[in-house]
C-alpha cells in the first residue's frame, strides 16, 4: 500500500520545515523515501494545506482509576452530552469525562494520534491499560506515579543507595508498562494518610523523615540514570496554593540541573499580591523557565465552564473540596501507593480567582521563549476538556481573539494581569513544535511526532483557515500509521493505536525485597502485579512499542 | 354645608402615597395576641418619628385565622417598601417573637412581597426549619416555650396615609367626647387605622417652623389660646380642636372611614357643642389625594 | 373536545418498554392526529410509530387518557408543565419525571421512579407505587423540588430518596428505607412504614399518624411531645385534596425524634399522640 500526498505546506519542526511545500509518501503505515518506481494506489491532493504530524498530548487522564471515579460521580456529565451508535462508532457519553471510546473518536477528530495518561498508580496499572486499551485510534502511554509509595519511602528513610532506588523505579516502570516516571506532590499524599494537610519543599512527612526536595532528587536522578528518555514528570507542591510561586521555583533550582518536567505549571504560578492575596507569578516563573534549561514545562490552562478535576494529589483536592460544584467530591486512599481525590468543578469568568488563572495560562504560553520547552495542555479534564483545545490554539494564535475574550471577564482580574500588553502570537510552526515535534521529544517517542522518513504515518491535514479554532477543530484528512481515519473532520474508520513503554534495566534481585513487602501490605501478590505484555496486546487490538532508551544509560545488564 | 348644626368646610384632607401590608398575629388566646400586637404597633403614630405608622386593624376569631388560634389584624404603612421592611422586621423580631405562645403570618397578598418572617429564622442558630405549604414558606424556630411559627413572606400594597378631619368644638370635652364617638364607628371599617393614640390626635401641625432645625411646627390657625395673636381660622365660641388621622389601604376606604366618623361627630351636632368640621392640608401642592369633606358626606 | 386517548393495543404485546416521553399536553400541542400518530416512539434500541402501538383516538391534548395501560409504558409525563394524563392500569418507570405542572392520575401500580425529580403539579396513584418515589436518579443530589404525590395504596422502597421539596402522602404502607437521604420537604404516611426509616435523612419531615411497628431508629433522638402550630396548617392544605388526607382530623400533638444524627440531624420524624 503506497500513498502520495501531493503538495501540502508541510509543517515540520523535528527536521525545520517551516511551510515548505513538498510530497509524502507512505508506505505501510511508515513515511518513506519518493519511490522510483512503483505507481500509487492513492494520491491526495493536499495543495494549499497545512500538513502536520498527527498532534501529541503529552498530559491528559484519560485512564485509571481516578477517571472512573469521575465518569461515576457525574451522571450529569454523562446525560448532558450523548453520542449516539453510529454503523462505524460505538455509543459513548461525557463532556468533561468521556467514556473511553468517546474520547478515542473526539482525539482522532481534533487531528491527535496521541495521549498520555500521566499518573498511573503501579498498583492500578492493569485497570489504566484496560482502558487506554479501550481508547481506540490513538497512541496512548502512561507514567507510572511515585513518590508518595511507602516502598519508597522506606528506601528512603532507610537511606538505600540511589542504585538501589534506580533499580527499584526501573522494575516499576517495566512491570507498570509506563513510559516515563510522575510524581505527583512529592511525599504529600503519603504525608496527607499521616494527617499532614499541607506539605511544604522542605517539610518533612512526620512519619519517614523525608522531604518533598529529598523525593525528587532521587526520583529525577533515577530517571536520568536510567536512560528514560522523558524526564520526571512533576506535579510539585502546593498546587492552587496562593503564593506557591516561590515554591515552584525553588523546586526548579532545587533539582540541580537535573532534567524535570514540571507539569500544569499554571496552577503552581500564584502570587499574593492585590486585594484578594491572589496575583499572578508567571512572569517570575517564566523568566526561571528561560533560564533553566533542564526544565520543561506544559501549561494546565483553564477554560470557563464545568469539568472535573481528578488528581492524585489527595491533600491538595481535600482543601479544595468547598469549591465542590456541584456539590460533591471523592478523596480516597489507594493502598500503598498513593491516594486521589475527584472533585467537580465549575470555572467562572465573573469569578476574580478563575479569570485570573485563566490570565495566567495565557502569560506562561507567551513569555516562556521556547515553544520547545512548554507544551499545550489543560491538563484534561482539570482545566478544560481536551475538547477545547482548539478554542486555546486560537487564543494563542490571535491577539484579537485573545484580547476580546479577556475584556469580558472579572474586570478586576484584568487589571491584575499584563496579559493584554502581551503582543505575542504563535505561529503554525510553533503549534506544531508545541503540540508535535516537542511533545514526541519530550515523551520520548521517537517515530512520532514528525514527517521525515521512517516515522510513523500520524498525517493531520487542515484547511488553512485564518480562524484558528475552525481550523484546528476540522481538520480535513488524518491518517494513523497511514490509515485515512478522519475525512473533513469526520471520522470514517475506527483503527487502534500502540501502547508506548520503555523498558529500563534492571536487576532481578530488588524482587527478594518486593516480594515479602507485596505479601504483606498489598492486596495482590507480586506475580499478579507485574502486567503481562500478553494483556495488553492478545486480542490482536492492542499492541507494545518500547521506545529507545537514551544513549549512555548506566545500566546494561 | 351644614348637618345637625356641624359646618363642614369647603376644604380637604391632602394625603400621601405610602406602601403597606397587614399581619395576622395568633396567640394561644386572645389576651396574648392583643399583648403581642400591641407591642408591635406601639411608638407607631406618625412616620415623622416613628418610621412607620401602624394600628390594630381588629381582633380575629379562631376561625378566620390560619392557625385556627385568636388572632389579631394589624396594618402597618411606612413611605416606601424598604422602610416599612425594616419597621416590620424589627417590630416583629422584638414584640411577636418575644412574645408567648405567638405566631405570625401575613394578612395580604401583593404583587411584591417583603420578608416577614424571613429573617427572623436566623434567631434558630440553624435549628430552624422551613416547610412549604400550599407554595408559601412558613418558618419554625424553636424557641422556650415550643415553637415561634412564622410566614416567610408578606405581600405589600400600595396604600394611602395622612386622611384626616378636624372636630372644632366648644370645649375639650365635647371635642373628646365626639372623637371617641367617631373612633368606634371607624373602627368598624375593614382596611384603615387611626395610628394616633386612642385614634385622636390634639396636636396637629402645620409645615414650617421659626426654628430652622424643625420642619413642622404647631398648626397656630387651629390653637385656640392664640385666637387673639394670629392670623386665627377660629371663631370665637371654639375652644378645643382635635383631629382623627386615617390610613388605608385605598383611597375608598379612607373615604368610606372619614364618612363614618364625620356622621358620628354630627350626630352629636351643635347641640353637644360642635361646630365645624375640618381638614388638614398643604394647599393641595404636595399629596395626590384630596378628601373632599362636602364632597364625602354628599 | 374529547380527551385525547391512546389505547394500548393487545396484539402484538410489547416486548420491550416504550418511551412515553412525547406524549405530553406540552409535546403535543398543535399537532393533529395524523402527526400524532406519526411520531416515533423508542422501544428498546429502535422507535416505532405511535399508531403502531396505540389505537389513538379524541382531540383534546390538554386530557390526554393511556387505556389498557401497561407496566411496560415508561416517562409517561415526562417534563409536563400543563394539561392531564389518565392512566387506566399500571405504567413502567419515571411517570411524572421532571413534571413541572399539571396532573397526572394513575389508576394503576407505578414502576420506579415516580415523579423523579418532579418540581410541581400534582400526581396521584390509586395503587401502588415501586422503588424511589420523589427519588433522584442515581448520582443526583436532588430528588423532587416540589408538588405533590398522593398514593392510595403502598409506596415501594426508598420513598423520597434525595427528596428536596414538596409533599407525598401515602394512604397505606411505606417500604423499607423511606425518607433515606431525604434533603428536605414532607412525607405523610398513614399506615406502617418499612426498616430502616429515614435513614441518613438530612432535613424534612416524616408525619406518621402511628407508631412505626419497627420503631424508631437509633439514630433518631426523642425530642418529647409537643404541639406544633404548622401542623393545623399542614392538614388546613390536605383539605381540597382528593385523599383520605383529606379526611384525617387534624391534629397538632405529636412525638418528635430528630435525626439522623449520623449525619447533620436536622430531620424530624413526627408521631401522632
Amino acid at each position: 500500500m503506497l500513498m502520495k500526498l501531493t503538495g501540502g505546506k508541510i509543517y515540520d519542526p523535528a527536521h525545520g520545515i517551516d511551510g515548505e511545500v513538498r510530497d509524502i509518501y507512505v508506505r505501510d503505515g511508515r513515511i518513506v523515501e519518493r519511490p522510483t518506481d512503483v505507481k500509487f494506489d492513492q494520491e491526495i491532493d493536499v495543495r494549499g494545506k497545512v500538513v502536520m504530524a498527527g498532534a501529541i498530548d503529552m498530559h491528559t487522564h484519560i485512564g485509571g482509576g481516578k477517571v472512573n471515579i469521575a465518569r461515576t460521580m457525574l451522571p450529569e456529565d454523562h446525560a448532558a452530552d450523548v453520542v449516539a451508535r453510529t454503523e462505524l462508532m460505538r455509543s459513548g457519553c461525557g463532556h468533561a469525562a468521556p467514556s473511553t471510546l468517546t474520547a478515542g473518536y473526539r482525539y482522532a477528530e481534533m487531528g491527535y494520534t496521541a495521549g498520555f495518561e500521566p499518573a498511573i498508580l503501579p498498583i492500578n496499572a492493569r485497570q489504566a491499560h484496560m482502558e487506554m486499551h479501550d481508547t481506540p485510534i490513538i497512541d496512548k502511554g502512561g507514567y507510572v506515579m511515585l513518590g508518595s509509595d511507602d516502598f519508597l519511602l522506606r528506601m528512603m528513610a532507610a537511606n538505600n543507595d540511589q542504585e538501589a532506588i534506580n533499580n527499584y523505579v526501573a522494575w516499576t516502570m517495566n512491570h507498570s508498562h509506563a513510559i516515563g516516571v510522575k510524581v505527583v506532590n512529592p511525599g504529600g499524599i503519603n504525608a496527607f494518610k499521616f494527617n499532614q494537610r499541607k506539605l511544604d519543599l522542605d517539610e518533612k512527612n512526620h512519619y519517614y523523615g523525608v522531604t518533598p526536595r529529598e523525593i525528587l532528587l532521587r526520583l529525577a536522578r533515577a530517571v536520568k540514570e536510567l536512560g528514560v528518555p522523558h524526564p520526571l514528570h512533576v506535579h510539585g507542591c502546593n498546587l492552587g496554593v496562593p503564593g506557591n510561586l516561590d515554591t515552584t521555583i525553588n523546586t526548579m533550582e532545587g533539582i540541580e540541573g537535573l532534567p524535570m518536567h514540571m507539569t500544569h505549571i499554571q496552577f503552581h504560578s500564584y502570587g499574593t499580591e492585590g486585594d484578594f492575596k491572589f496575583s499572578s507569578g508567571s512572569a517570575q516563573i517564566a523568566e526561571q523557565i528561560n533560564k533553566h534549561k533542564n526544565i520543561t514545562v506544559d501549561v494546565g490552562q483553564i477554560l470557563f465552564g464545568q469539568t472535573v478535576t481528578a488528581s492524585g494529589d489527595n491533600m491538595r483536592q481535600h482543601a479544595a473540596h468547598p469549591h465542590a460544584h456541584p456539590n460533591k467530591w471523592v478523596c480516597m486512599d489507594i493502598e500503598c501507593d498513593a491516594g486521589c481525590g475527584v472533585l467537580p468543578f465549575k470555572y467562572k469568568d465573573q469569578s476574580y480567582v478563575n479569570a485570573l488563572q485563566w490570565m495566567i495560562g495565557l502569560e506562561t504560553f507567551l513569555m516562556v521563549d521556547d515553544p520547545w520547552r512548554v507544551f499545550l495542555t489543560t491538563d484534561h479534564p482539570n482545566g478544560a476538556p481536551f475538547t477545547s483545545y482548539p478554542h486555546l490554539i486560537k487564543l494563542l494564535m490571535d491577539k484579537t481573539f485573545r484580547n476580546d475574550v479577556l475584556s469580558q471577564l472579572h474586570p478586576e482580574a484584568q487589571k491584575a494581569s499584563h496579559l493584554a500588553s502581551l503582543d505575542r502570537e504563535y505561529t503554525l510552526y510553533e503549534i506544531a513544535i508545541m503540540t508535535r515535534a516537542g511533545a514526541a521529544k519530550l515523551v520520548g517517542l521517537a517515530d512520532r511526532g514528525h514527517l521525515g522518513v521512517g516515522g510513523a504515518a500520524d498525517i493531520t491535514v487542515y484547511t488553512d483557515n485564518p480562524d484558528r479554532e475552525k481550523m484546528f477543530t476540522t481538520p480535513d484528512y488524518v491518517f494513523k500509521d497511514g490509515n485515512m481515519v478522519v475525512k473533513d473532520g469526520h471520522l470514517i474508520d475506527v483503527t487502534w493505536g500502540t501502547t508506548h513503554v520503555v523498558k529500563p534495566n534492571y536487576d532481578i534481585s530488588i524482587e527478594k525485597q518486593l516480594k515479602p513487602y507485596f505479601d504483606r501490605y498489598h492486596t495482590q501478590k507480586m506475580g499478579n502485579f507485574k502486567i503481562s505484555d500478553d494483556e495488553i496486546s492478545d486480542d490482536g487490538r492492542g499492541s507494545i512499542t518500547v521506545q529507545p532508551l537514551l544513549l549512555g544509560a548506566k545500566y546494561d545488564y | 354645608m351644614i348637618i345637625n348644626g356641624v359646618t363642614i368646610d369647603p376644604t380637604f384632607a391632602e394625603a400621601f402615597p405610602m406602601k403597606g401590608t397587614r399581619i395576622i398575629i395568633t396567640a394561644h388566646n386572645a389576651k396574648w395576641a392583643m399583648i403581642s400586637a400591641q407591642a408591635f404597633t406601639g411608638f407607631a403614630t406618625s412616620v415623622i418619628a416613628c418610621g412607620c405608622e401602624a394600628g390594630i386593624e381588629r381582633e380575629l376569631d379562631p376561625s378566620e385565622t390560619p392557625d385556627g388560634r385568636h388572632g389579631v389584624a394589624v396594618l402597618i404603612f411606612a413611605m416606601g417598601g424598604k422602610g416599612l421592611a425594616k419597621q416590620v422586621e424589627t417590630r416583629a423580631g422584638q414584640c411577636v417573637l418575644t412574645s408567648p405562645t405567638s405566631a405570625l403570618f401575613s394578612g395580604i397578598d401583593g404583587e411584591i412581597e417583603m420578608a416577614l418572617g424571613q429573617n427572623l429564622r436566623f434567631f434558630g442558630d440553624g435549628f430552624q426549619i422551613s416547610k412549604m405549604i400550599d407554595g408559601k414558606r412558613y418558618w419554625r424556630i424553636p424557641v422556650m416555650d415550643g415553637e415561634f411559627l412564622t410566614q416567610e413572606k408578606t405581600g405589600v400594597v400600595s396604600s394611602v396615609g395622612g386622611g384626616n378631619f378636624l372636630v372644632l368644638a366648644e370645649s375639650q370635652a365635647q371635642a373628646l367626647a365626639a372623637c371617641e364617638a367617631a373612633i368606634e364607628q371607624m373602627r368598624k371599617i375593614p382596611n384603615v387605622i387611626m395610628p394616633f393614640p386612642g385614634g385622636v390626635v390634639r396636636s396637629g401641625s402645620k409645615v414650617g417652623s421659626k426654628y430652622k432645625a424643625l420642619n413642622a411646627s404647631t398648626n397656630d390657625a387651629f390653637c385656640p389660646t392664640l385666637k387673639g395673636q394670629t392670623n386665627s381660622d377660629l371663631s370665637p365660641e371654639v375652644e378645643s380642636v382635635m383631629e382623627i388621622v386615617i390610613d388605608g389601604l385605598s383611597k375608598e376606604d379612607i373615604d368610606k372611614a372619614m364618612r363614618v366618623g364625620i356622621q358620628a361627630v354630627c350626630d352629636l351636632g351643635a347641640e353637644n357643642g360642635i361646630r365645624r368640621i375640618s381638614a388638614g392640608n398643604y394647599g393641595g401642592k404636595l399629596g395626590p389625594f384630596h378628601f373632599h369633606l362636602q364632597e364625602i358626606m354628599a | 373536545m374529547s380527551a385525547l386517548t391512546f389505547t394500548l393495543k393487545t396484539a402484538p404485546a410489547l416486548v420491550q418498554r416504550i418511551d412515553c416521553s412525547a406524549l405530553t399536553s406540552d409535546a403535543l400541542a398543535e399537532k393533529s392526529l395524523k402527526d400524532i400518530a406519526e411520531i416515533e416512539l423508542q422501544t428498546g434500541n429502535t422507535t416505532v410509530r405511535a399508531d403502531s402501538v396505540f389505537d389513538i383516538s379524541g382531540d383534546d391534548v390538554n386530557n390526554i387518557v393511556f387505556v389498557n395501560s401497561s407496566d411496560k409504558l415508561d416517562f409517561v409525563g415526562h417534563s409536563m408543565t400543563t394539561g392531564k394524563i389518565t392512566v387506566e392500569g399500571n405504567v413502567g418507570a419515571y411517570t411524572g419525571i421532571f413534571m413541572d405542572g399539571g396532573n397526572i392520575e394513575v389508576n394503576g401500580d407505578t414502576g420506579i421512579y415516580t415523579a423523579c425529580e418532579m418540581k410541581s403539579g400534582q400526581i396521584k396513584i390509586n395503587g401502588n407505587t415501586g422503588d424511589f418515589v420523589g427519588g433522584a436518579r442515581p448520582g443526583r443530589k436532588n430528588g423532587m423540588t416540589g408538588g405533590t404525590v398522593i398514593i392510595t395504596g403502598n409506596s415501594g422502597d426508598r420513598t423520597g430518596d434525595h427528596m428536596r421539596r414538596g409533599m407525598i402522602l401515602i394512604e397505606g404502607n411505606a417500604g423499607d428505607y423511606c425518607a433515606a437521604r431525604m434533603v428536605s420537604g414532607t412525607i405523610a404516611v398513614l399506615g406502617d412504614t418499612g426498616a430502616h426509616l429515614a435513614y441518613a435523612m438530612k432535613r424534612g419531615t416524616v408525619l406518621l399518624t402511628q407508631t412505626p411497628s419497627r420503631g424508631i431508629s437509633a439514630n433518631f433522638n426523642d425530642c418529647g411531645s409537643h404541639t406544633l402550630a404548622f401542623l393545623p396548617l399542614l392538614f388546613a392544605s390536605f383539605a381540597k385534596l382528593d385523599s383520605k388526607f383529606a379526611q384525617v382530623e387534624s391534629f397538632s400533638r405529636v412525638q418528635r425524634y430528630a435525626g439522623d444524627l449520623a449525619g447533620i440531624g436536622m430531620g424530624e420524624i413526627l408521631v401522632k399522640i
